[in-house]
């Protein structure tokens, strides 16, 4: 409830800080993941001051590391499609921002990544270095521990560009392809004084969606509707649970099989016909077709051979993935654009082409649902023969996959339990850890996907190193900043 | 803050991705054979029911294939329950 007293952003000046989170929960930022530092006092003062005047803010969560506020933004993110912001204190802070910014760059997860940058002046004005990490903290490229792996940079120069600031890091952050952008902070700019004429109203710029040109949509519908052994190899799941059952759909009526080759996300249910299993070799041997839908690597090119004749249709936000230097796979056509997006289209154009093709595809259809389920007969044989003392991860899978059954769920796993042998049938029902292989990722991602959605069971399953090395997520599940929140952990 | 997480913590004493590297690439090498392969020994691992507790989550541990499907019942009713997260260490195989 407001008060008849609350002042708007415009009629007031705000600290840079305060603006920088108030003009963030403006543009539909919802949480931010911060460990705070000594370049915090402009920004927990803002956060005071906006409190007290009633303004806005998003959620600021307390992090005990930043490892743990990057995966849960990561996971909130997976859960909801909506970028999120973690903040971290100077350089030291943002070195444990690194492996969290590479998983999310790798992922194409949007996160406005700031940190602060310590005082530069030594004395004589507000904000100026009062204690030795002042001077311990400053570089010269901050920017570069992450530059890798975020799509944009800047550093705030002026208190007024605040507004703008703010909104361009979201943008591009959020437009395709997606990843994170990082924002310096430096401590005596965040302590001047903000208008706050420009921080209500939308978001000045808009993110920019991306999608392939009709012709090329067209010309991978027809490779794959004439091929005569067409493979499907998804890693990183359908984009959208609309897209996860339209594509479920087509390879049905296509008769095409889906190999979840190291998959990231769920792609097609582990019980539908036409779900391959993990192993694409069987498959690419004779492929004359093949549509990788959002893979880093999508086979394993020491090991398997394509025919001479087979045509490769790369699908992602960035088909050639042009953040790696080296990721030769062949791209015949690239359809770019968010995974839903493109599947829609794709799907799109092949119920075109159905009629022409309906009892070669059921004739397909029939022999590969055969070959699959001796497949998924021998994967759950394997992971039944691992009831043993001690058990099989694949067994642990098993009776995980028994104890969430008919239950909305969601599995984080990390070194943990294989996908292979869990019986999973819904799109955002599975998540592994990024092949970035950023590790310490599932248990913070898997908090970051329950804040978003109380009312699923998630679970995170990994090897017990990573528990021991995410003990930095433990205690932030017992803790908020939300005034409005009750501390669960005081009695 | 409620964040119910499951989580399932297997332990099998090493890394276990590092070591199928290892046997990836050299199969028949010196490394494949060892009694204890080196970089790869994790012992001995910490009690982590007793790190979870340090953050008052329910805990269990599962070392016999035939407990865990009750120990799993039990965690998820815990979760549904008292809204707190839950840890079972599970032991497993190298």
């Amino acid at each position: 409830m407001k008060s008849d007293k609350q002042e708007k952003p415009g009629q007031i000046t705000l600290t840079a800080g305060g603006a920088v989170l108030a003009r963030m929960k403006a543009i539909g930022i919802d949480y931010i993941f911060a460990n705070s530092g000594t370049d915090f006092p402009p920004i927990i003062e803002g956060l005071a001051e906006a409190a007290a005047k009633d303004i806005d803010l998003p959620h600021a969560l307390i992090m005990p590391h930043e490892n743990a506020a990057m995966g849960m933004a990561h996971g909130y993110y997976l859960a909801t499609g909506k970028t999120q912001a973690v903040m971290a204190h100077t350089n030291v802070g943002l070195a444990n921002c690194a492996i969290g910014a590479i998983n999310a760059a790798t992922e194409h997860v949007p996160v406005v990544l700031m940190s602060g940058r310590t005082p530069v002046m030594e004395k004589g004005r507000l904000g100026a270095r009062t204690v030795p990490i002042g001077w311990g903290q400053e570089m010269r490229d901050q920017a570069a521990l992450v530059r890798e792996s975020t799509k944009w940079e800047y550093e705030l120069k002026f208190p007024e560009q605040v507004p703008d600031v703010v909104d361009r890091a979201y943008a591009i952050a959020s437009s395709v392809p997606k990843g994170p952008t990082y924002v310096s902070l430096p401590r005596e700019v965040l302590c001047e004084p903000c208008p706050g004429d420009q921080i209500d109203g939308p978001l000045r710029m808009q993110p920019v969606p991306v999608a392939p040109p009709q012709a090329s949509v067209e010309a991978a519908a027809d490779i794959l509707a004439n091929a005569k052994n067409p493979v499907i190899i998804a890693q990183r799941g359908t984009g959208t649970a609309e897209a996860f059952g339209r594509f479920g759909d087509l390879v049905d009526q296509w008769g095409i099989p889906v190999v979840q080759y190291w998959a990231i996300q769920l792609a097609i249910g582990t019980e539908h016909p036409m779900f391959a299993g993990m192993d694409p070799a069987p498959w690419l041997k004779d492929a004359d077709a093949v549509v990788v839908i959002d893979c880093l690597a999508p086979w394993s090119p020491d090991i398997h051979d394509l025919r001479a004749d087979c045509k490769v249709i790369q699908v992602g936000q960035n088909p050639l993935y042009s953040r790696f230097p080296g990721r030769n796979f062949a791209a015949d056509i690239s359809l770019v654009g968010e995974t839903g997006d493109v599947i829609m289209m794709l799907a799109d154009a092949m119920d075109r082409r159905h009629e022409d093709h309906k009892s070669v595809c059921a004739d397909r259809r029939n022999k590969v649902a055969e070959t699959n389920a001796e497949t998924r007969k021998k994967a759950l044989a394997m992971a039944d023969a691992g009831a043993v003392d001690p058990m099989s991860k694949a067994y642990v899978s098993r009776c995980l996959s028994d104890a969430i059954a008919g239950r909305s769920a969601t599995v984080f796993s990390e070194l943990g339990c294989p996908l292979e042998p869990l019986s999973l049938a819904e799109h955002s029902s599975w998540y592994q850890e990024p092949h970035s292989g950023g590790l310490g990722w599932s248990f913070p991602a898997s908090m970051g996907y329950q804040l978003a959605d109380k009312d699923k069971l998630v679970v995170a399953t990994m090897g017990w190193v990573l528990y021991v090395c995410q003990p930095d997520s433990l205690p932030s599940d017992c803790r908020s900043v939300g005034a409005s929140d009750p501390d669960p952990c005081s009695e | 803050m409620e964040l119910p997480i499951l989580i399932l913590v297997l332990n099998n004493n090493e890394w276990g991705a590092v070591r199928q590297s290892v046997t990836g690439m050299y199969p028949d090498g010196f490394a494949a054979k060892t009694n204890e392969m080196p970089l790869t020994a994790l012992k001995p691992s910490p009690d982590f029911t007793k790190v979870a507790e340090a953050s008052r989550a329910w805990v269990a541990k599962a070392k016999r294939a035939e407990d865990l499907p009750g120990i799993l019942r039990d965690a998820i009713k815990h979760i549904d329950t008292n809204r707190t997260h839950a840890l079972v260490e599970v032991t497993i195989a190298p």
